[in-house]
């Protein structure tokens, strides 16, 4: 189905190829995975199997690309779009329209389908992914799961012969990762091929043949799953077996069981009564159902406590009321057993939000911890702090041309400029590979171990594993 | 099987009117206020459009609109009085000469509540099919609509990390320091709307979007409640036209100033 | 014969318009739209620093806009979407939108005889004319409305002039972050006709 014969690429105005000499073969129905470090080559390579490149992405392209069975360049870019259908990490940014039904509907609209047609073609796939109770709900009241599932079907009503996904899992919670693996084998049971680019392994044991590791543009390795097992330090690899028995502990404890112990504790010189305590908060946005009612919760001091949960059940909600961005209705709150509210709270912790780019604002690395270090009124020592945050070579970079492991550790790093007590992390590893994930990991471990308060909102059991003393599991009830 | 055709149409009457004739309908009582002088026919055009807009029985959202509605005509009148008291010639005006203006944007403010409020933003895509605009405007409005519930929650997000970062971004601050306050709005909200375009443009070229002749609608006839719709706003347009000049006191004072004026000016 | 055949070409090039750029555009209606509106509800509408502040922003985003979509025909292309986005949400700004298309058609004119939208001065020349006749034209309707009380027309024409300060200033500080972006790697510097 697909062939790579000594493939190159090289991007415009790049001097150095994001691929060199490519060889691979996935044959119908078979799914292959490929895996690296963060710009090993996996995305240019989704773009070769897509036809973006040389079609959207101009630059140079080199050795033989043949998709079902005949050259890519002989392919019409739009045929191509009917062989092979994307999926990628963030569903909202494929999203053309507002509502699922109009959604749906686009791309065979612009195919010139009759309404008929176009409800011949989107019934089964509607019926298949459960979509039929959401076709008049808005876009972005879906939870991620819901969205995933939407633009999946977008794409399976145009038949593809090929499904490609990039990072398909980052933003899933446990129980939609399980949903999206099965409706994965059954795609191929019924003869799709997959090419799947993820960093998070872990779910893919039982649905990939192949599995290809790149490294700066090369496929270092190519083999059976177990192959990851094998070069998993060498490449920096994320977890391949453990987060899954993690999974399941995580939708055991859903349903609202009390928080447990999860991983090994670390011996810490704290106090026990230290930490943020949230004494009978209630809580609800206007005209809308309240959301916390009578909550009490302690967060431990030099301890990191993650707070997973479904999404919507107000993980988020509760971190803006502790930072003090929001004002609970009843209900106080104490930081190491002082009582704490308002603007003093904005002042004592930070809040790392997923979304990088709306965190940082000046013209290169060293003016964004600059000025970082300047609001929080905290001396800085630009050199220690861009050496152990791994920045030490983008001192003179925009902030946003930086990768986007880059921009997380950047935004972390401005965030403990201000040597917060309360350290509130949301989906601090979503699409990182496992080097960058156990480096940030440990830099929150430090931050911890300074007596800070550390919460992660996050569904990636691996980064638990790796640093979380509690979880903390957060259910809709009633 | 359940029909998955585009669109839930609005319930209240004016939803279910075609975009085309609200458009034309505006547009006419826009054009048509402009050479209407006739405080009695301004009130009266003010009357039916308020009528037609609490129709449709969006009570709260309409009453928050005219409070702030009200709010900038009652700043207008404080700043034009104060003109008035500085420059002499502006002094001598009479009651109906400084409500006419705001008789004659009445009209024009519930007819745009009006078709505002009986559109569904969730469900405009279906609005703008029915405009049968061509591709390159259609796309971009597309894009436009889809993003725009997507940004405002930015901007709020954006706050929020200045927020948290201890930036403070207030009027004040973009007086001491305007530079770096406009730096502050405009780079993260820049860089967010060219990468989301990068990612959305990937997404609509995999689905063929935008390319072809775009969606194949069949001819959408207008019904009868159009053409009601159409008749009605005639009808009342012809009205005002010929309602006489009301309130012959007002008449005298307001002929007396223009009088006065004629002769000072000779 | 040739000169036709050329300028049918020229034509049937300014309506060929490429997915990517037509979705940048609708992308930048929407977060202009957006910023000017929320600046307007916090700060006030008549108040003169946030109406220079939206005005200042607004024409930044265009120019950053015109240095991504370099093309002749953008600004008539952003004028449209941005009077069809006014209508369907707020039901306004279709009485202006014949001489605003107009207006911006021949501010394209103007650019494209400036050198075309590839250069810095023709972008610049561009929105300054545009920015200034659309003003012109709005109070052409604001005195066709409140001419019976001329105070209140001196006073809209205050602060369209406030306004129309923060687009001169927009100009500037947009070529300013054009600069600082091209450094960045986020805007190429391609120069394309027509």
């Amino acid at each position: 189905m697909i062939d790579f014969k000594n493939v190159s690429y090289t991007y415009p105005y790049q001097s150095v190829p994001a691929l060199r000499n490519i060889n691979l073969h996935v044959g119908r129905g078979e799914a292959l995975l490929l895996t690296g470090a963060s710009g090993c080559g996996k995305s240019t390579v989704g773009r070769i199997v897509n036809g973006l490149i040389p079609e959207h992405f101009a630059g140079t392209l080199s050795g033989q690309v043949l998709i079902d069975g005949k050259e890519l360049r002989d392919h019409a870019f739009h045929d191509m779009t009917q062989i092979v259908g994307s999926l990628f990490q963030d569903p909202e940014q494929q999203f053309l329209s507002t509502t699922v039904n109009d959604e749906l509907r686009t791309a065979l609209e612009w195919r010139g389908l009759s309404a008929k047609e176009i409800d011949e073609a989107l019934h089964p796939v509607i019926d298949r992914l459960g979509l039929r109770s959401k076709l008049d709900d808005s876009l972005f009241t879906l939870s991620e799961g819901e969205k995933q599932k939407v633009v999946l079907a977008s794409v399976l009503a145009l038949k593809p012969r090929v499904l490609m996904l990039d990072e398909p899992t980052a933003n899933l919670d446990p129980i939609a990762v399980t949903e999206l693996c099965k409706l994965l084998r059954e795609l191929k049971r019924d003869g799709m091929t997959l090419v799947i680019f993820d960093h998070r392994l872990y779910w893919l044991e039982s649905l990939v043949d192949h599995v290809g590791i790149l490294e700066d543009g090369q496929l270092a390795e190519h083999g059976d799953f177990q192959t990851l097992e094998k070069h998993r330090d060498r490449f920096g690899l994320r977890a391949v077996r453990g987060g899954m028995s993690n999974i399941e502990q995580g939708i055991s404890n859903v349903e609202g069981n009390p928080p447990r112990p999860f991983g090994t504790p670390p011996k810490r010189g704290i106090s026990p009564s230290l930490g943020f305590q949230v004494s009978s908060i209630s809580f609800a946005y206007p005209r809308k159902a309240p959301l916390f009612e009578e909550l009490s919760l302690h967060f431990p001091a030099g301890k990191i406590t993650a707070l997973c949960g479904t999404n919507g059940c107000g993980k988020t909600t509760l971190a803006r009321l502790m930072i003090g961005l929001e004002k609970p209705k009843e209900g106080a709150f104490q930081l190491n057993e002082e009582s704490i509210a308002g603007r003093d709270l904005l002042k004592t912790s930070s809040l790392v939000l997923q979304n990088t780019e709306l965190q940082l604002y000046m013209r290169s690395v060293e003016e964004e911890l600059t000025s970082a270090a300047r609001a929080a009124g905290t001396p800085l020592d630009v050199n220690e702090i861009l050496e152990s945050f791994q920045l030490s070579n983008t001192r003179n970079r925009h902030p946003q041309s930086l990768s986007g492991g880059q921009r997380q550790r950047l935004v972390i790093a401005c965030a403990l400029l201000k040597n917060p007590k309360l350290l509130i992390l949301d989906e601090p590893t979503s699409g990182l590979d496992g080097r960058n994930m156990r480096l940030l990991a440990g830099q929150i471990r430090e931050a911890a171990e300074r007596g800070a308060v550390v919460i992660l909102i996050t569904h990636d059991h691996e980064l638990m594993n790796e640093c979380c003393d509690l979880v903390l599991n957060c259910a809709i009830t009633g | 099987m359940r029909d998955v055709s585009n669109s839930k149409a609005s319930s209240s009457w004016m939803g279910q009117l075609d975009i085309r004739v609200k458009v034309v309908g505006l547009f006419t009582v826009s054009m048509m206020l402009i050479f209407i002088k006739n405080p009695v026919a301004l009130l009266f055009l003010g009357a039916c459009s308020s009528a037609c807009l609490l129709s449709l029985k969006k009570y709260r959202v309409t009453f928050t609109i005219y409070a702030l509605v009200l709010f900038g005509w009652v700043c207008s009148l404080g700043f034009s009085w104060l003109l008035e008291q500085l420059v002499s010639s502006m002094k001598e005006q009479s009651l109906v000469q400084t409500v006419t203006p705001f008789l004659r944007m009445w009209p024009l403010t519930n007819m745009g509540l009006a078709v505002s409020l009986s559109m569904e933003v969730g469900h405009s895509l279906g609005v703008l099919k029915k405009l049968r605009l061509p591709r390159i405007i259609y796309l971009p409005v597309m894009v436009a609509l889809r993003f725009i519930p997507g940004f405002m929650n930015d901007v709020k997000q954006l706050r929020d990390c200045l927020r948290i970062r201890g930036i403070p971004v207030s009027i004040p601050q973009l007086v001491v320091h305007p530079l770096r306050t406009i730096r502050l709005l405009f780079v993260p909200l820049v860089i967010r709307a060219l990468r989301l375009a990068d990612e959305l443009a990937v997404a609509a070229e995999l689905k063929r979007v935008g390319y072809g002749k775009g969606p194949q609608l069949g001819r959408v006839r207008l019904r009868c409640n159009d053409h009601l719709f159409l008749a009605g706003i005639a009808l009342a347009l012809l009205v005002a036209w010929s309602l006489p000049r009301g309130g012959s006191n007002i008449e005298c004072r307001t002929r007396n100033i223009e009088c006065r004026r004629i002769g000072e000016e000779e | 014969m040739n000169a036709d055949f050329v300028m049918k070409e020229r034509i049937k090039e300014l309506l060929r318009w490429q997915t990517n750029e037509l979705i940048l555009i609708g992308t930048f209606a929407a977060l202009i739209k957006i910023v000017t509106l929320i600046i307007s509800l916090l700060g006030g509408g008549m108040n003169p620093v946030t109406m220079v502040l939206k005005n200042v922003l607004c024409t930044s985003m265009l120019v950053v806009l015109f240095h991504k979509v370099p093309r002749t025909g953008v600004l008539t292309l952003y004028v449209l979407q941005q009077a069809i986005i006014m209508m369907v949400l707020m039901g306004k700004g279709m009485m202006f939108l014949p001489f605003s298309v107009l207006t911006a058609i021949l501010a394209d004119t103007l650019g494209l005889f400036a050198g075309g939208y590839g250069k810095t001065r023709g972008i610049l020349i561009g929105i300054a004319f545009y920015d200034f006749f659309s003003r012109v034209f709005a109070m052409g309707f604001a005195w066709f409305f409140m001419r019976e009380n001329l105070a209140l027309f001196y006073m809209a024409l205050g602060v369209v002039s406030i306004g129309y300060l923060g687009c001169l200033i927009g100009l500037g500080t947009g070529v300013k972050f054009v600069k600082e972006f091209r450094h960045a790697g986020i805007i190429r510097h391609i120069s394309r006709r027509p």
